[in-house]
């Protein structure tokens, strides 16, 4: 090269070098921890670079003049600053937690989820457990949650002018036929499943799947943990008996998991005063072994057997006799099995498939009569799944088998019944605003010699990056109770018609969300003189409103709801339409924790209930008496702390500890003359334990 | 491509195979298969089971494109044939038999499940041997970008694919060893964005991936689309 020519090409190199600028600096959390991997350019002209390990970022651009220099990572909010370029810029950026994307539009009307995988939820986990008012019951979380009536003297979750058999708990995929321990009158029973067990729930308050049926109001739909980070052994005592669980891991991949503990109401009972003469406090025992394995190409085998032994002996007030007490015992025997697989179908499809087993055997006695009931039902569920583009579709089907030996003294009936059904749904992402959920099932029940097809279509559209409507229809089916089918009255399917409009706003620390709906029974059973049939009908209309707040003081994490019910049935015995008895017209919660440090937590529940409807005999309006309001009050501790070296939990909590008047109706004796409220076992209970985990090395 | 000294004679040899597929995709003529069959005459040497089982890889691609499918079937079970034998594979090599294997679920869709897990356990192996070779993070980032999402993909796409284009290109100083890849992780990480609705970080993607590959059809067309 000629020595001009290699001149004029440096000068010319040095130039472009000159009109080079180098922009760099750092990006951190708000904590100061470095970012890697952010993507850190100027708007516009796309210059630009990911940051290092250590969070730092340098880039040249031949760009000058105040340009947008924009940031943009997973798991943060995006970025912008304006910049002056006239030479080198050094510019450290702080991103703040949250999502740098558009959340997706997802089908929310009617369903509460809580889960740790997926990033926009209501709830978590950890706020089933630590929820003050759930004393460590899914369940009893439940209650705080729009759209859940207040009914204390009776088991079970009635949602949105609902009865507790209108809701369906399903484990894996597998139905789970008796949820709660045992049914004594007037006494509300725990949930059997430990809260520990789920990384995720979602409780559907209407126009849920047509992947699930036999529910005409609701469904909880429970996920169990997959395979645990550690082997462990645990041991909890507490004021109501004592536990021990076993957790070995293998490989990351398999697991083996058992627990087993009992308890007694005796000691505690000893303690608090109780309303309630006890011939045999509550005792119960039980055992449960679970096993998990993930196949190498992620496919998952859960199985999960559990038994549970309860008796109860209780004495309460009868109306007709106010002199003597009726007394009730019982005993129940509980086993549920399932086996659910999760993976893959060729390249194209995955498969969700289960087994399950339910078998309960309750014997009770009231006074002088005896009754009760042995039943079993075998469940098998599959669900295939393809995406096609923006479209997932999903089908698959369901077989019931079950079996019910009922008796009455002397009277004895018994049912069996096979159900199967069908479904098939599209989830269609018509596009990143508005996805379209559009479904059917067809069930058929031997039984009652019927079949039915259940339409569903849920519509959902994001309003803005936070904020989206979704709408709900859908048509539900539901097998009688079992105590109306013993006569052989020819029922059909109950029906239900679900409408619902959802606007909810979410944003990493508030959750705004009001629901309006309107549902629509019909073929109800109805009592004509001695025989039944299907001309029940009613209706239940509302608001449900949520609003939860983790910005408000630091460590404090609270929400509100709030329920307006309006709801009326022609059904049963029912001489006329009425609110029926387990319904609440204004329900409000207020859920709050506060994490005063890493290791205490202080949570409160409140809940104010209107007065519910009773039947008063002396009333000629049927059911138009109410009780007073319902005001309840909760509150838990929680201290983290370790013994020897192993993890270790503090916890108390109080009931009611300022002694809030409770009464959840009356009984009036047969003449009308005498009645009996009722009311909670004790107006007050605190109850506290310790729970100790031992890292297996 | 000079045979008898071996270490000179796989000298560029990267090099050669590309232009050998481009070659092969202007002129519509498979010209890796000659190509191929010089580098199986040559006496064995460190590099080179490595440099067959690309040479495969590429004529595989061809095929493909081309669809022949029974041919590409035929490279890819070739370049795992080189590399399965291979009694203690290096970083590259695994990082190059999980490739074959991700490639080969593109004809053996019935074995999905089974290949996938083997493409992963390859990409294991390579990333315990050198957690920052490029190739692996490609490839692992390009395997979950295919993944559907209701099998889980899509979660790690962008990190793994943010790694490669931080990591070298080559790490051994060995002469011989491979340098490609980062072409396409800019290319998925690109396409990951776009599908993602980022179009910001997609179009950043393509400029950069533009600037060092100015030629390269799919970010062309890509950047277009944004």
């Amino acid at each position: 090269m000629r020595p001009m020519r290699l001149i004029v090409l440096l000068m010319l190199m040095a130039q472009t070098l000159a009109a080079q600028f180098t922009i760099s600096g750092k990006v951190q959390d708000e904590k100061g921890e470095a970012i890697p991997f952010a993507n850190v350019y100027l708007k516009e002209v796309f210059d630009g670079t990911s940051t290092d390990e250590k969070g730092s970022f340098s880039f040249n651009t031949e760009s000058r003049g105040s340009l947008i220099l924009a940031v943009s990572c997973l798991g943060f909010a995006n970025y912008e600053q304006a910049v002056e370029v006239n030479g080198g810029v050094q510019v450290d950026i702080i991103l703040q937690k949250g999502s740098n994307q558009l959340a997706e539009v997802v089908i929310s009307a009617g369903a509460f989820e809580a889960s740790d995988e997926k990033k926009i939820t209501m709830l978590k986990p950890l706020d089933i457990v630590t929820n003050a008012g759930a004393s460590g019951d899914v369940y009893g979380a439940l209650q705080t949650l729009p759209g859940v009536s207040q009914v204390n003297d009776e088991t079970g979750i009635f949602v949105r002018g609902g009865e507790a058999y209108e809701t369906q708990t399903i484990i894996d995929g597998a139905l789970v036929a008796k949820p709660f321990f045992g049914d004594t009158p007037d006494i509300p029973s725990r949930g059997r499943f430990n809260p520990f067990l789920f990384k995720g729930t979602l409780f559907s308050t209407g126009g849920y799947s047509a992947e699930y049926g036999r529910a005409l109001s609701s469904v909880l739909l429970l996920n169990t943990y997959d395979i645990p980070e550690n082997s462990e052994y645990s041991l909890s005592l507490n004021a109501a008996g004592i536990g021990a669980s076993r957790v070995k891991v293998w490989n990351d991949r398999t697991a083996f998991l058992f627990s087993g503990g009992y308890t007694n109401l005796q000691p505690l009972f000893s303690l608090i005063p109780q309303n309630r003469e006890w011939l045999k406090p509550p005792t119960g025992a039980g055992a449960a072994m679970g096993f998990r394995h993930r196949y190498e190409n992620g496919a998952m085998l859960k199985t999960y057997f559990q038994y549970q032994h309860g008796s109860i002996g209780v004495a309460f007030p009868n109306a007709n006799r106010p002199e003597t007490n009726s007394a009730f015992r019982g005993n129940n025997d509980n086993v549920f099995w399932n086996m659910a697989y999760k993976g893959f179908l060729g390249e194209n499809w995955s498969l969700k498939a289960v087994v399950g087993l339910n078998y309960d055997d309750d014997g009770n006695a009231l006074d002088e009569s005896t009754f009760g009931s042995k039943e079993w039902a075998v469940q098998s569920r599959f669900t295939l799944s393809r995406e096609f583009g923006p479209v997932l579709w999903k089908t698959g089907a369901e077989w019931v088998e079950s079996k019910g030996d009922y008796y009455f003294n002397e009277l004895g009936s018994n049912l069996s019944d096979s159900y199967v059904a069908i479904f098939s749904e599209l989830d269609w992402k018509i596009y990143r605003r508005l996805a379209a959920r559009i479904g059917v099932r067809g069930e058929h029940s031997q039984l009652l010699d019927a079949r039915n097809v259940a339409p569903r279509l849920s519509l959902a559209y994001k309003t803005g990056a936070k904020s989206q409507v979704s709408f709900a229809y859908g048509q539900f089916f539901q097998q009688p109770e079992p105590m109306f089918l013993w006569g052989r009255d020819p029922l059909g399917f109950e029906q239900a018609a679900h409408y619902i409009f959802n606007y909810q706003w979410i944003t990493d620390d508030q959750t705004f969300r009001i629901e309006l709906y309107q549902k629509n029974y019909d073929q109800l059973v109805k009592q004509e003189g001695l025989a039944y049939n299907n001309n029940g009908f009613g209706h239940a209309k509302g608001i449900d409103f949520f609003w939860r707040d983790k910005a408000l003081l630091p460590g404090l994490d609270y929400w509100l709801s709030y329920s307006l019910l309006d709801a009326e049935r022609l059904y049963r015995d029912f001489p006329t339409a009425a609110t029926p008895t387990f319904t609440t017209r204004h329900t409000l919660n207020v859920v709050a924790n506060y994490r005063t440090n890493v290791r205490t937590r202080l949570g409160l529940s409140y809940t104010y209930a209107s007065g519910r409807p009773y039947y008063n005999p002396n009333n000629p309006e049927f059911l138009s008496d109410r009780t007073k309001d319902y005001h309840n009050l909760n509150l838990n501790a929680s201290y983290l702390t370790s013994i020897s070296g192993n993890f270790t939990v503090l916890y108390v909590s109080f009931r009611n500890p300022i002694q809030f008047d409770q009464v959840f109706g009356y009984t009036y004796s047969d003449d009308g003359e005498h009645r009996v409220a009722r009311r909670p076992a004790s107006d007050w209970s605190i109850f506290a334990g310790v729970s100790i985990s031992f890292e297996d090395h | 491509m000079q045979l008898g000294n071996h270490r000179k004679s796989l000298q560029e040899i990267e090099e050669q195979i590309n232009q050998a597929q481009a070659q092969s995709f202007a002129q519509r003529t498979d010209k890796l298969a000659p190509l191929l069959e010089k580098l199986e005459a040559m006496e064995p040497s460190e590099w080179l089971d490595y440099w067959k089982a690309y040479t495969a890889y590429q004529g595989a691609i061809y095929l493909m494109v081309m669809e022949d499918q029974a041919g590409a079937l035929a490279y890819v079970d070739k370049g795992l044939a080189v590399l399965e034998q291979k009694d203690k594979p290096n970083d590259e090599e695994y990082a190059l038999l999980g490739t074959l294997y991700s490639l080969s679920i593109s004809f053996k869709p019935g074995e999905a499940i089974g290949l996938s897990a083997k493409a992963r356990k390859s990409f294991n192996k390579a990333l315990k041997k050198n957690s920052g070779n490029l190739r692996v993070l490609v490839g692992i980032g390009r395997s979950d970008y295919y993944k559907p999402k209701q099998y889980g993909g899509g979660k790690e796409a962008e990190a793994f694919l943010l790694k490669a284009l931080a990591a070298p290109d080559q790490y051994s100083s060995e002469a011989n060893a491979p340098s490609w890849g980062r072409d396409d992780a800019y290319y998925y990480l690109a396409a990951f964005y776009e599908r993602e609705d980022r179009r910001d970080d997609a179009k950043l993607y393509c400029h950069k991936g533009l600037k060092e590959f100015p030629t390269h059809p799919l970010l062309t067309e890509l950047l277009a689309k944004l």
